[in-house]
């Protein structure tokens, strides 16, 4: 499944890839991430949980964060199994300047490529073009909020880990 | 197998509403034909069902107020055979007609369809172009929902935790107006690839009134401006309906499967909205 959005923020390119690269606000802003966990430098163990329609699934596994240039872009990737079945993600996050605005801004896109196995796929096959739209949505949605708003709502937990 | 959960046969709708208060992780449970199939596959795994299908003050069809006030426990088999709906809001007997087959039909709910929300299911297109509303009932009391506001985003309505559907009230179609639900059904499971609503009347000729609602094209079924705008106050005929069908679905983010790629259903809208257009207007 490909899944693919972009959004243009009113924020300076620092400040957007600042909120990227904080793994509290990763936390928040990624739909249905309920857990994130530090394991190691950029590297984490993550909960997630999904609720839409008559699926209602969590999953768990590592979520990690690779080919980091600062600031322009860096990978997610994401390795998570449920009893729905599992999927591994790989997503593209970059940031780049609006040429010409005042006040700053700043576009943010993402595109990500995951393959998915077990019932998610065969119940979900119908809908998964609607769902990656749905999730991306989401996450553009909430990377505004946490921009614009001082006070965030904690939608998710993040622990530092012992390492 | 399904994950172990409580069963509890609602008294009342008042009854039901109490129980979805006190638990947080309960499901209503009506016809069961989205829901049971989850169940058993554990993709969800509510603790509680709370059983409304039966309930006799959910289940009716009557003639209120200028249209037809249908309960949110009546099967699709009674809708699509009542000589009500069928006087005052056809559209909604024609969707009901085609939903699945006999069994779903005989089980399924339209309050269970509409809260499920299903990007592909019938109900939603035939609910959006009659101008219907829903009624929902919640611990703040009733409140109605227009059809526009209700069909949010995949799987997502306009209904909040706790609230439970109690009915849907469907304007009666116009006197000289036609309506019509033209639906490609996917093969095997019978959901609408793409369903086209449409309602259009006409005087002296020129198309007075026209709405045109999709299903299986979106995340949630939508009315198409595009369409309408391009038929209103048009002379109304093939060579108009087929103009204005043309434009259908476009500035929308159209579902891709590997049954029916974007494009492909894309191009299934403008063929359905000309066909339901033609049958509603006779033409």
């Amino acid at each position: 499944m490909h899944l693919e959005g972009e959004h243009t923020i009113s924020a300076s390119r620092g400040h957007v890839w600042e909120q990227l690269n904080d793994a509290g606000v990763l936390a928040r802003i990624t739909p249905g991430l309920q857990e994130l966990q530090a394991q190691g430098e950029d590297s984490y163990q993550a909960r997630f949980a999904i609720k839409m329609g008559p699926i209602n699934s969590t999953f768990s596994g590592t979520l990690r964060v690779a080919d980091r240039v600062a600031p322009q872009r860096f990978r997610l990737l994401i390795d998570v199994a449920g009893n729905a079945g599992s999927a591994t993600a790989e997503a593209l996050v970059t940031a780049t300047p609006v040429a010409g605005a005042d006040p700053e801004q700043t576009r943010v896109t993402f595109a990500a490529d995951a393959r998915l196995t077990g019932l998610l796929v065969r119940m979900g096959q119908r809908v998964l073009s609607g769902v990656g739209r749905l999730l991306t949505k989401q996450f553009f949605q909430a990377l505004e909020r946490e921009l614009n708003d001082a006070s965030p709502q904690p939608a998710a937990s993040y622990q530092e880990g012992d390492s | 197998m399904s994950s172990a959960f409580n069963y509890h046969r609602a008294a009342s709708v008042d009854d039901a509403l109490a129980v979805l208060g006190q638990h947080e992780d309960a499901a209503l449970l009506a016809g069961g034909h989205s829901l049971i199939p989850s169940l058993k596959l554990r993709l969800a795994a509510p603790g509680t069902l709370v059983d409304i299908g039966h309930l006799d003050e959910l289940n009716y069809i009557r003639q209120q107020g200028g249209g037809v006030a249908i309960g949110a426990a009546t099967t699709h088999h009674d809708v699509a055979t009542s000589t009500v709906v069928a006087g005052q809001a056809p559209l909604l007997a024609q969707a009901a007609a085609v939903i699945g087959d006999p069994q779903v039909r005989n089980m399924g709910t339209i309050g269970g369809s509409l809260a499920h929300a299903d990007p592909a299911a019938d109900y939603p297109a035939a609910v959006l172009a009659s101008g219907a509303h829903i009624v929902a009932r919640g611990p703040g009391g009733e409140r109605v929902i227009e059809a526009g506001d209700f069909f949010v985003d995949l799987f997502l309505t306009g209904l909040q935790p706790g609230e439970i559907i109690t009915e849907v009230r469907v304007p009666a179609q116009p006197p000289g107006s036609g309506a019509c639900y033209a639906k490609f059904p996917h093969p095997a499971s019978r959901f609408a690839v793409v369903g086209c609503a449409a309602v259009v009347a006409a005087n002296a000729g020129v198309c007075t009134d026209v709405r045109v609602a999709f299903t299986g094209v979106a995340n949630a079924a939508f009315r198409d401006a595009g369409v309408e705008g391009a038929l209103g106050g048009q002379p109304l005929t093939g060579a108009g309906i087929d103009a204005a069908s043309a434009v259908a679905a476009q500035g929308v983010e159209v579902l891709s499967d590997a049954f029916a790629g974007a494009d492909y259903r894309r191009h299934l809208a403008t063929v359905f909205a000309g066909r339901a257009l033609r049958s509603a207007a006779r033409l």
